[in-house]
């Protein structure tokens, strides 16, 4: 384990309660009993694709497989790889085909006790299809030595050739007693104080994202409690919290202040213009909107815009003013 | 007649620019003595290198014997025309002055002999010798070695400027602002072309606009929006030095700056004047137009691009007249966009570990990890020491640092407001 790992994981609530085995995962627990049986034997291991929300597990049952498959270098004989942050065909064809190539090379000398090595592929849905269909290729050329395990929110985003190499398991949003429950349980474990009705805003303000959820809790724990006020705040730190808050400027007419929140999100804290849209409207469906409809449709229409035009900001920065001519109805 | 030969100068006074070098050459031919090296002048075209000579040799009563590029240069030809010269140091009773312009354009091949039959005579120069080239190439080497170097430089901007208005006052003319920054910006300091620029923007200005070479993209975006009729809005975007292209390709920050989508984004949102309903109604034909540009650069289908101008003008025009719209390279104040700059260069070394370490990408880590880890950092003791433990430098620490106090500042206005 690196010294950085363990520095973040002591420091951070997310780190440090992420499940370490495959049974350790809330509340997934068809998936899991599918994933044990298919990891059973080693060398009959197929492709995975884990579809579902944000912050379920996807990306733990993925680190969970590998450490169960790898043993204890599991992290040199894995790939992680996050597709929207190197998108493209140049990321697939260079890392992806590199790392294959390698272990390809490497498996000869010790073969027998791992006979593969496994690329996560995170955010697979952001990839252009092109770079999806690279993928597929390298997918087949490096069966022999690699396992894919292929993440993404929308399965219907990931070509067909690539659904069909793989065997797909969708995970589901968690239930708000869940969420809760394993909230309090780590409140326990750290000894923390906390009421209940903190925990379940926790869980409304962040959709059942789990890693969200955490997140929150911790940066709340200050003095050894949890208050609801303390939680207001924290969810308010989220850039999540903030891209709602662009909204709110915009629909009270400050343009400009709504123009320099965004660009704070997008420069200072490296948000995708697509995430923002993405927390934008999941903020604003929970705001009291004089016309929600209306709000929706133009929210469809520049997501839509931006992901055809060419200028992201000039396509962010028409939709903020379209928001404040609808603010000022 | 042509003005580079009605303004060229006559007189010292009249030349413009590069003082120094003028009076180093001066008095280099003041103190001439017999074998005294011989002197090469470099400087890019047009800043008054071959006038300067020709003054030089009329002021100082010398004779000018002078060759350059029109000249075949072969050693017998540079032989039968120098030679004489070195003998008799004067034909007229006058002391001569020998002077080799455009020593750069000596060819090898064409002119046979010739760079090796001056190289030999610049070495015992029996007459002073005046060389002068464009560049010190690769060719003139052998020469430069036996020379004194004078450079020469582009004429400032406030001197050209003076200068063209000196010009068009004499001809009784008065360009627009934009024109004349145009003529000042494509004569990069030289007075030839200046010259040549002033008499043909003259020449068109009258006649003719569209012949006239590109509007730089600044004074281009000011000319449209101040621009009176449809079509003139039309010309001024046809000659602009601007194009449309995709950043999700990639651009160089000129590439960014020629961008005209962009700089009528920028120009537009700078405004202060705008309304809520023409900002908007704007930003949504160039967000419209900007959907054509991606479709045009994903797809390469490039002759779509032609109805580019005709869309922009067309719709923009009638909604951004006498909207006081000025042209603006950025879309943020200047002291908003540095300070943006500044804080995303602290926190920059903190998202690869962090991202790394969370298995999350940039973005989702950015938004929900990133503002809770340096709230989390930000409640324990020894902060420094933690960041310091993750291979961040003083520096970065200290920039980190610096955002987590500001962070706790936006925190408690946060509360503030949540109590009012």
């Amino acid at each position: 384990m690196s010294s950085k790992h363990q520095i973040i994981s002591n420091l951070m609530w997310v780190e440090k309660y992420r499940p370490s085995t495959l049974e350790q995962i809330a509340n997934q627990s068809d998936i899991i009993r599918g994933l044990r049986n298919l990891i059973k034997k080693p060398n009959e291991i197929p492709h995975f694709i884990f579809a579902g929300p944000a912050g379920v597990g996807k990306t733990t049952a993925a680190l969970c497989i590998a450490k169960e498959l790898l043993g204890e270098n599991w992290r040199r004989d894995t790939l992680e790889l996050n597709a929207s942050d190197e998108r493209g065909i140049k990321m697939v064809r260079e890392r992806v085909k590199e790392f294959a190539a390698v272990m390809k090379f490497s498996s000869t000398t010790d073969s027998d006790d791992k006979p593969y090595r496994i690329i996560i592929l995170d955010e697979a849905d952001e990839m252009t299809s092109e770079a999806q269909t690279a993928l597929r290729r390298i997918i087949e050329d490096s069966s022999r030595t690699t396992r894919f395990i292929i993440i993404c929110n929308y399965l219907s985003q990931l070509i067909e050739p690539i659904q069909s190499r793989c065997v797909i398991f969708r995970f589901t949003r968690l239930p708000k007693q869940e969420v809760v429950d394993h909230l309090s349980e780590i409140c326990r474990q750290e000894g923390i104080e906390f009421d209940v009705k903190a925990l379940s805003r926790i869980y409304d303000s962040t959709s059942g994202d789990l890693r969200h959820s955490i997140n929150i809790l911790q940066s709340a724990a200050t003095n050894n409690n949890i208050t609801s006020e303390k939680v207001e705040l924290s969810i308010g730190l989220s850039g999540r919290a903030r891209a709602g808050e662009v909204i709110k400027l915009a629909l009270a007419g400050k343009f400009n202040e709504a123009r320099v929140l965004l660009l704070e999100l997008t420069q200072v804290f490296g948000m995708s213009e697509k995430d923002f849209l993405k927390y934008a409207a999941q903020e604003a469906f929970s705001m009291k909107l004089s016309d929600p409809g209306k709000f929706a449709e133009l929210m469809a229409e520049y997501d839509y815009r931006l992901s055809v035009g060419a200028h992201a900001d000039i396509q962010l920065t028409a939709f903020l003013a379209q928001v404040s001519m609808l603010g000022k109805k | 007649m042509m003005w580079t030969g009605k303004y060229r100068p006559r007189r010292f006074e009249e030349l413009v620019g590069n003082p120094e070098a003028r009076s180093h050459i001066i008095k280099w031919l003041n103190t001439w003595v017999n074998g005294k090296r011989p002197l090469l002048i470099i400087g890019p075209p047009g800043v008054g290198k071959t006038s300067f000579v020709h003054i030089l040799s009329t002021e100082y009563n010398y004779d000018l014997i002078e060759m350059n590029a029109s000249d075949s240069r072969t050693r017998d030809m540079l032989e039968s025309r120098i030679l004489p010269v070195f003998n008799n140091t004067s034909l007229y009773g006058k002391p001569m002055l020998l002077f080799l312009d455009e020593v750069d354009g000596i060819y090898r091949r064409q002119d046979t002999g010739g760079i090796e039959f001056l190289t030999r005579i610049l070495k015992e120069p029996t007459v002073p010798i005046i060389l002068a080239s464009n560049s010190r190439n690769q060719r003139i080497k052998e020469l430069t070695k036996n020379c004194r170097v004078i450079e020469f430089h582009s004429i400032p901007l406030d001197l050209s400027e003076k200068l063209l208005d000196q010009i068009l006052s004499k001809e009784g003319l008065n360009l627009p602002i934009s024109e004349k920054d145009l003529i000042l910006k494509q004569s990069h300091g030289d007075i030839r072309s200046l010259l040549n620029l002033a008499q043909s923007a003259d020449a068109q200005y009258m006649t003719d606009k569209e012949q006239m070479s590109e509007i730089d993209i600044g004074p281009a975006v000011n000319a449209f929006f101040a621009e009176t009729t449809l079509e003139g809005a039309k010309n001024i975007l046809a000659r602009s030095d601007s194009h449309y292209v995709d950043p999700r390709f990639g651009l160089s920050p000129e590439d960014r700056r020629r961008d005209i989508l962009y700089a009528f984004f920028t120009s537009i949102i700078s405004s202060r004047t705008l309304d809520m309903n023409t900002r908007a109604s704007l930003l949504e034909i160039l967000s419209s137009i900007d959907i054509w540009i991606g479709r045009i650069f994903l797809n390469r289908n490039w002759k779509l691009l032609r109805y580019l101008d005709e869309m922009l003008v067309n719709r923009i025009y009638s909604i951004s007249r006498n909207k006081g719209i000025n042209y603006s390279q950025y879309s943020f104040i200047w002291p908003t966009i540095m300070q943006v700059i500044s804080r995303s260069h602290g926190l920059k070394p903190l998202f690869p570990i962090l991202s790394v370490e969370t298995h999350s990408g940039n973005s989702s880590c950015g938004a929900l990890t990133l503002p809770y880890f340096i709230s989390i950092l930000s409640e324990e003791g020894n902060l420094e020491h933690i960041l310091s433990l993750l291979d961040l430098d003083q520096k970065q620490v200290s920039a980190i640092a610096k955002e987590i106090d500001a962070i706790q500042k936006s925190m408690s206005r946060t509360r503030l407001r949540l109590r009012g």
